[in-house]
């Protein structure tokens, strides 16, 4: 503690991906965290994400306390104004501020490390190591003078999630050597470092159900003991950090997700389902991005279930005049009501943008947003040429069983979504 | 800018002298008034005839932090060296100078040695020279510093970096320089910002600044390369179909 200030610090883990079922466990399904259950005693809730219920978004939501409408943080990808170019926001396009500046005004530092949505890193007070998604470590750090201490640790910004599909073995010892060294990391700065708030995030968690969640629930998979093991890796590592905080009087403590997880049943494709229904078509024939969409389309979908309604003056080649705007959303929302696939209800709400967000950012809004049924995974599918598939991913995001866990029971239930985390956080600063 | 004494207290030869000159030297960049005072001044000039007993030592220190005191009520900030081994005394000073910061500057005993190109742990060990820090006399570390920067370890520039940054986070210093506000503009801007979700002035401030590093700072433009491969990364995952 700096001399001379009394004030609570705070000690955040970050589990991208990691369920509520997963921590909390379940009949016949014990925790995969046990170490962390156990410290943080039941004081575990269920927790909704952001929607849609990826990382961008709902870490973004997290850091700054708001929603999409005021952050403007919508996705991984969006079109760049006036085109029909894919753009990838990053931290720049930020438009609310995280708590580390905020905390900053009042002379506090923040360590953070492998939170996804911030990259590239600029100053911050304290010290920050971009996440998901990083991609060159050198633009990663602020201040750059621990870039040659992460560099001599083999820091990765991530692992390639490629061999996730066909090299899994060597998928899962990538996994745990990252891990291994972001704990190495942790821990030097820990000690180095004078801080207010700490938090280690870790991304494995997400990347590993993406492709082994059947490992995970299928005791007799072959890979089920390895998935098993890294969680308790995982576990380690947090309850390491969660039990140091735990020792000091003035450290409190939280652990949260940024979504859930869940079984795929299928993949579900938004721009067939638009073409086979008239809204979505590409000049010939061939998908080369959106940029072959054509006059006569009505709207479209982007990753992963957005909608946005083919706009006269917005697009290039939009068609939908503003008279023809509320009646074009009304029509997508009827179509994907009532989708089904296998004679089962695909689509659990449609929302108009104005009923999920507010704030400045609203314009820059998908038209309609789609939360799907548990197994439903939406994806833009622009190449598909089916409705709904399986492919080789056997997990999915859920936005409703993110979770979040304080030790401090009459708190917990005070951030039901990930946008009150924020609140939760300063409420344990005493700010 | 308020007045400040930086104190580097540290074994001889770790490399409180460099760093104190290398700070004073920055804040000079910032047009910060700024005075550096070390052993061989204060020896030659206020505290000729001390010796280096126990009482010696203290009373040096006594002396050089109560000039400390005067430059520090004056709005200087005050870069002092010192090995000042005895903790009693540095929270004695630490009390008389009020806006008091204390560097620890770390550095095994081997290394401290091996930088000594006078050969005074030489002689001290070989008993030529009494009451020598580190050698055959303690040094009392430092129980609370504000900060320890460690000089075997960190090169001189980033042990500077670290003591601004903690000067900005103890308020001594503006992230960034300080930046004359005129008054007519300032109470403007708190005329504008009333009622606005800006509390003060400077969180206003902060935002503009903070906004303006995140579109123009350092990280520069994500080339078609780099995008390419976030393209890719995120096909990967199926966060891009």
């Amino acid at each position: 503690m700096a001399i001379g200030r009394k004030s609570v610090k705070l000690l955040v883990i970050g589990l991208d991906g990691v369920s509520y079922e997963m921590l909390a466990g379940g009949p016949g399904r014990p925790s995969l965290l046990p170490r962390m259950r156990e410290f943080f005693a039941g004081a575990v809730t269920r927790m909704s994400a952001s929607i849609p219920e990826i990382s961008a978004v709902s870490w973004s939501s997290f850091m700054t306390g708001t929603q999409p409408g005021e952050h403007g943080i919508f996705g991984f990808v969006d079109l760049a104004p006036g085109s029909y170019r894919y753009r990838f926001p990053d931290f720049r396009d930020l438009k609310a501020a995280p708590f580390f500046d905020e905390l900053g005004t009042r002379h506090r530092r923040s360590v953070i490390i492998n939170l996804p949505a911030t990259y590239p890193a600029r100053p911050v007070p304290g010290v920050l190591i971009s996440g998901f998604v990083a991609l060159d470590l050198e633009r990663a750090v602020y201040p750059q003078r621990y870039l040659p201490m992460l560099r001599q640790a083999g820091y990765q910004v991530d692992v390639d999630a490629g061999k996730g599909r066909d090299k899994k073995a060597e998928f899962l010892a990538d996994l745990n050597c990252s891990l291994k060294i972001r704990r190495q990391v942790a821990d030097m700065l820990w000690q180095r470092e004078e801080w207010d708030v700490f938090m280690f995030t870790v991304t494995g968690t997400d990347r590993l159900m993406h492709f082994l969640y059947d490992a995970y629930e299928d005791p007799d998979h072959e890979l089920h003991d390895e998935v098993r093991s890294y969680y308790l890796e995982v576990d380690q590592a947090a309850t390491s950090l969660l039990q140091r905080a735990a020792a000091r009087e003035d450290v409190e403590v939280i652990a949260l997700s940024d979504h859930g997880f869940g079984p795929i049943q299928s993949e579900v494709y938004l721009n067939p389902i638009l073409a086979r229904n008239g809204f979505f078509s590409l000049d010939g024939g061939e998908p080369k991005g959106l940029g072959g969409i054509s006059e006569s389309a009505k709207a479209f979908a982007l990753d992963p279930s957005r909608l946005y309604v083919h706009g006269r003056g917005k697009y290039p080649r939009g068609s939908v005049a503003a008279a023809d705007y509320e009646r074009v959303r009304r029509d997508l929302r009827d179509l994907f009501a009532g989708y089904e696939v296998g004679g089962r209800r695909v689509i659990r709400r449609v929302f108009f943008k104005e009923e999920l967000y507010r704030g400045g950012q609203l314009a820059s809004a998908p038209d309609l947003v789609l939360l799907s049924e548990p197994g439903y995974d939406l994806k833009g599918g622009l190449e598909k040429t089916v409705e709904a598939a399986r492919s080789h991913f056997t997990g999915m995001h859920c936005q409703d069983n993110a979770f979040l866990a304080c030790r401090r029971p009459e708190l917990v239930g005070e951030a039901p979504d990930i946008f009150g985390v924020k609140r939760l956080m300063y409420r344990l600063l005493a700010i | 800018m308020k007045g400040l004494t930086v104190w580097f207290t540290g074994l001889p030869c770790s490399g409180k002298t460099t760093l104190a000159l290398k700070l004073s030297a920055k804040l000079k960049e910032r047009g910060i008034l700024c005075e550096n005072l070390d052993g061989d001044i204060t020896r030659k000039y206020l505290s000729k005839g001390l010796g280096f007993s126990k009482e010696d030592r203290d009373e040096n220190i006594r002396r050089v932090g109560f000039v400390c005191s005067l430059l520090t009520k004056h709005g200087a900030v005050t870069t002092a060296a010192f090995v000042s081994p005895y903790r009693s005394i540095r929270d004695e000073i630490r009390n008389m100078i009020g806006n008091f910061v204390e560097v620890y500057v770390k550095c095994p005993l081997e290394t401290c040695i091996e930088r000594d190109v006078k050969g005074m742990y030489k002689k001290a060990i070989a008993g030529e020279i009494k009451n020598f820090t580190g050698v055959s006399d303690p040094f009392e570390e430092p129980e609370h510093p504000e900060l320890v920067v460690d000089t075997a370890g960190e090169s001189e520039d980033e042990c500077v970096a670290r003591i601004l940054e903690k000067l900005e986070a103890l308020g001594y210093l503006k992230a960034g320089g300080d930046i004359a506000i005129p008054d007519y503009l300032r109470q403007d801007l708190i005329k504008i910002l009333a009622g606005q979700k800006f509390p003060d002035l400077r969180t206003f401030v902060i935002h503009i600044l903070s906004n303006y590093a995140a579109q123009h700072g350092g990280p520069g433009d994500i080339s078609q390369a780099e995008e390419d491969a976030a393209r890719e990364k995120l096909k990967k995952l199926g966060y891009l179909s």
